[in-house]
């Protein structure tokens, strides 16, 4: 086999397996296995959650935050439209942080069904709007997924 | 701090030093970048000339 | 020019023009107009306010880094079936380039985390792929920096290029196929006018300035490769 032959074989099977990895990847439901975070729904039906760090995503629910600032003390409930789970959070949240927008919080279900946390983190829509642009919407995006 | 000032509004107020630290960054690498490639080309332009 | 310089030449002269460098000089135009609109011009975002502005550099370093890692992946396919010298060097220089921007584009990302998600990091699917992304490309210049053969060199960087470019379309679609904390791409339906030239102009900007940064690494890989494989000169006379 020549040189020239040798190199366009590892060519084509650089291609296939490099295919292959893709497709796997991309078929496989590999989404479900590794989740970044649990919606509420999961985390509610799954025992094995409560005392495990974890991380929780969902909406935060309008009308239900709480927030003293001085005492760096957050109450909100996190939704994702079917099921919610009440957060206690020590430390302020990030400026973006609002009632209505989707947040992932990092910490634990305790066994009184409070989510206790010290982390949380904004997920901003892919919207990109001037002050003048349309009004804030209630972020759905993160809810079904 | 102003952090504070406009919390649960969900507005970032402020931030500059964010802005320019992301935008210092890029010109830092890409000038960082530049010079880097004059320098190895010099080099390897000395080196092919005396052997 | 003058006499002396005559008398004294020693050697052919370097400077010839490149047509890269016309490309590269557009590059910079475009990148301070587009830069400074971003700082200056465009409209703070109605929620993010200043901080908005970090979208105008990050997200043409995000696309640049996938398309130097593109450009990196048809020279290596092309090399594996010409044996083309030329491609690998391309190969080399796309691979380097993207690295370069891919920790650029980490290091800003973690920036514009900060102030608006809450964290400078988190392993979340995006963030862990584009990570990912720059160790295994990372992992391919040490892989060349290993192999003193020339042509096993060239094959092995291709093939290792190629396996590489699987993670572009997995970092690309990581935030579709799995729950992320990064936002899923943005398109001009959902980016404000004005903010929509802005990033073009960076985009574009960005564009050339990869281009001159891929063509300037490809002459140094070209002369290193020539003075590599250059046969040892006969003794020159001594002056």
């Amino acid at each position: 086999m020549t040189e020239a032959m040798k190199r366009r074989l590892f060519g084509v099977a650089a291609l296939a397996v490099a295919g292959a990895a893709l497709f796997y990847v991309g078929m496989s439901d590999m989404g479900d296995d590794l989740v970044y975070y649990w919606t509420p729904s999961e985390l509610i039906a799954a025992a094995e959650a409560k005392e495990a760090t974890v991380r929780l995503g969902g909406m935060v629910k309008p009308g239900t935050l709480d927030w003293d600032r001085d005492a760096q003390q957050a109450r909100f409930t996190i939704t994702d439209g079917d099921h919610e789970v009440p957060v206690h959070c020590t430390g302020n949240p990030p400026q973006m942080f609002r009632e209505g927008i989707g947040a992932v919080v990092e910490g634990k279900l305790g066994t009184d069904g409070v989510f206790r946390t010290d982390r949380v983190m904004v997920k901003h829509s892919n919207e990109y709007e001037a002050p003048d642009g349309h009004p804030p919407e209630v972020q759905t995006t993160l809810v079904d997924e | 701090m102003t952090v504070f000032a406009t919390a649960g509004s969900g507005v970032v107020s402020g931030g500059w030093e964010y802005v320019y630290a992301a935008y210092g960054v890029t010109w830092l690498f890409f000038v960082g970048y530049t010079v880097s490639l004059i320098v190895r080309q010099r080099a390897a332009d000395a080196a092919s000339e005396d052997p | 020019m003058s006499t002396e310089a005559v008398a004294s030449a020693p050697a052919p002269t370097k400077s010839r023009f490149h047509w890269e460098h016309l490309v590269g000089l557009l590059g910079l135009v475009l990148l301070v107009a587009g830069q400074y609109m971003g700082l200056f011009v465009a409209p703070p975002e109605r929620m993010m306010g200043e901080v908005g502005r970090i979208l105008y550099t990050h997200v043409p370093a995000a696309w640049l880094a996938m398309v130097a890692f593109t450009v990196a992946f048809v020279t290596a396919v092309a090399h594996l079936f010409t044996g083309r010298r030329g491609l690998d060097w391309a190969t080399e220089a796309a691979v380097e380039v993207g690295a370069m921007l891919n920790v650029l584009l980490l290091i800003q990302g973690s920036i514009f985390a900060r102030p608006t998600w809450g964290v400078w990091w988190t392993w979340d699917p995006r963030l862990t792929a584009s990570a990912i992304m720059l160790l295994t490309f990372v992992g391919v210049l040490m892989l060349r920096g290993a192999v003193r053969d020339p042509d096993r060199r060239a094959t092995w960087t291709s093939v290792a290029t190629v396996l590489a470019y699987v993670n572009i379309p997995i970092t690309y679609f990581s935030v579709k196929w799995w729950r992320s904390l990064h936002q899923i791409q943005s398109s001009p339906e959902t980016v404000a006018d004005p903010m929509v030239f802005v990033l073009r102009l960076n985009a574009f900007a960005f564009l050339f300035i990869m281009i001159w940064f891929i063509a300037r690494r490809w002459r140094l890989a070209q002369t290193l490769a020539r003075a590599d494989e250059a046969p040892p000169l006969p003794a020159q006379e001594a002056t």
